[in-house]
């Protein structure tokens, strides 16, 4: 079983989430098996409904790795990142990433919906491996709502420890802030690009094209 | 507010339905959809729908979101009608009726008294004169609902949507699947639970509100809306003072601390107005408000001694079941009761 949801994740959740239903009710919520909620296709499809979905690549020099750990103030070593940018009427609608991290031994998928004035529009859990008790419960995910790069989103700031959940807590609050920092990085990136073909600047040779390595932001 | 839990993975569905579960931020707070479905798509496309009454509910009455339609309403000018929305209408209606029927115990516009304790940030204890404004800005005779307007009739009101705004997105949630094809619903948002469309009770897990991480007592239902209010759920501390995030609206300051109070109610908006109104009124109040109405139950926990007393009301006698040994649980007496309370299949939508 763990091989396989182990399978699961390194297939980018393609695998269907469906979960057989157990006769009759099933003990209390502690433990047990690991939760798939959504595939990534799904969660795209239902964050976007009716939009043009483009899946985007960007290559990062070692210079705008840095960058992004810098503004992230959490560990960023990826060269390649994924964001899928939606657009309704060519209107951009929002733009997603997916952060696979570790919580204690095993991962959680994460999908970050970024509104146009680069505020976390969506946050939602799409596996979790996890004993579900490590899952923060209240309200404790809606903290994140609204919120941009900025100090305040940082646990013991803005965002509250969650008892019972401080790994998982951890790690959303760093894959938030990678996100954003990578979010904020292709935003420069592009803007670079335009003044310098408002310049009229040639643009640089593309890197040569590399294998994305696994995890992290994908 | 309380979180209750689901105790709950699946419940029974028919072999041949599909479940779809969700966990997503919206409103400020944790959703958890689970819903059954003939196919997994459709159930996906359901719970999306949800998703979107809840954010819909949201970009009208969240007053974090400064361009919201409630929060223009508290920005708008003294003495002049307002135009609202016939949905933020509905909802004010709603929250003002709920007010009314507890006296004032809920009230919607406590928005100064949240702001003199900071109640969004990390707490504070307001000077005397700082409370004494506060207060007098509160209270629903300096807003007059007249159809579709709304006229701001005293300086400083502030309509607060933390006591009523989960509610209803629960019940525009609730709506918007009516017309979707599936069954076994359950909607948690930030611990207040709507459920529909169960053919068997679900098992939800009462926290016990001295270790709210620990479920008590397990209380069974089909349909309905559950709602805990209690102040173990948000610490806040004022300089080293704990103060409670129930604010009595008639005097200003956190409601006496007696352990936590559960609503059941048909309507999420009911269990949501009550939970927090009952819980300022205190224990013996809320148990004879809830016996002289029907649709309403309430469930009172007391830490006494080393354990803990679980007072209801008469229609949760067969709901309830202790999970744990320290908890004694009693049923009070419907006969100081005007209307009879209600059987338990009166809670059923």
């Amino acid at each position: 079983m763990r091989r396989l949801l182990a399978a699961s994740f390194a297939g980018l959740l393609l695998a269907s989430a469906t979960v057989p239903a157990a006769p009759g009710p099933a003990p209390a919520m502690s433990g047990g098996a690991p939760k798939v909620f959504l595939t990534r296709e799904e969660a795209l499809e239902l964050a976007f409904p009716d939009c043009e979905r483009k899946r985007l690549t960007t290559y990062l020099t070692k210079a705008q790795t840095k960058r992004v750990a810098e503004l992230a103030k959490v560990p960023f070593d990826r060269s390649v990142v994924f964001a899928y940018e939606a657009r309704r009427k060519g209107e951009l609608v929002g733009t997603a990433y997916f952060d696979t991290h570790k919580v204690r031994t095993h991962r959680e998928i994460l999908m970050i919906v970024v509104g146009p004035a680069a505020r976390i529009r969506r946050i939602e859990v799409l596996a979790f491996a996890e004993p579900v008790d490590y899952l923060p419960r209240g309200a404790w995910y809606g903290q994140f709502t609204g919120r941009g790069l900025d100090d305040e989103l940082e646990l013991k700031r803005a965002i509250k420890g969650v008892t019972g959940a401080t790994l998982t807590a951890r790690a959303t609050t760093a894959a938030a802030r990678r996100l954003l920092a990578v979010h904020q990085v292709r935003g420069e990136l592009a803007l670079e690009k335009k003044r310098r073909a408002a310049r009229g600047g040639a643009a640089p040779a593309p890197r040569p094209r590399r294998r994305a390595p696994g995890g992290e932001v994908r | 507010m309380i979180t209750l839990t689901s105790l709950l993975v699946a419940c029974a569905p028919a072999a041949e339905l599909v479940e779809i579960e969700r966990r997503v931020a919206v409103m400020g707070t944790n959703l958890e959809v689970r819903l059954a479905a003939g196919e997994r798509m459709a159930g996906l496309r359901a719970s999306e729908r949800a998703l979107r009454a809840l954010e819909e509910t949201e970009r009208r009455l969240s007053t974090w979101l400064a361009d919201s339609e409630l929060a223009r309403l508290n920005a708008a000018a003294l003495g002049v009608p307002h135009a609202l929305s016939e949905a933020l209408a509905a909802d004010l209606g709603a929250a003002a009726a709920w007010s009314r029927a507890t006296g004032g115990a809920f009230d919607p516009t406590v928005g100064s008294l949240v702001a003199a304790w900071d109640l969004r940030g990390p707490g504070r204890v307001p000077s005397p004169a700082e409370l004494r404004g506060a207060l007098a800005a509160c209270g629903l005779d300096g807003l007059r609902l007249d159809g579709g307007d709304a006229t701001r009739l005293r300086e400083g009101l502030a309509l607060e949507e933390g006591g009523f705004g989960k509610g209803i997105g629960l019940d525009a949630a609730l709506a918007t699947l009516a017309d979707c094809d599936v069954r076994n619903v359950l909607l948690d948002l930030g611990g207040q639970i709507a459920l529909a469309a169960w053919s068997e009770p679900v098992p939800l897990a009462v926290a016990d509100p001295r270790e709210r991480g620990r479920p008590c007592l397990e209380l069974s239902l089909r349909s309905g809306s559950v709602a805990t209010s209690g102040n173990g759920e948000r610490g806040l501390d004022a300089g080293g003072r704990p103060i409670g995030h129930l604010l009595d609206p008639r005097t200003g300051r956190p409601a006496p601390d007696f352990g936590s109070l559960t609503v059941v109610a048909r309507d999420a908006i009911a269990a949501d107005c009550l939970s927090t109104g009952l819980f300022v009124l205190g224990p013996e109040a809320a148990l004879a408000f809830a016996l002289e109405r029907d649709g309403i139950e309430v469930l009172v926990l007391e830490p006494a001694g080393g354990g803990l007393r679980a007072r209801a009301t008469p229609g949760l006698r067969a709901r309830l079941r202790p999970l744990i040994e320290a908890v004694t649980l009693e049923f009070v007496a419907a006969a100081t009761s005007t209307t009879p309370s209600p059987q338990a299949d009166s809670l059923e939508r």
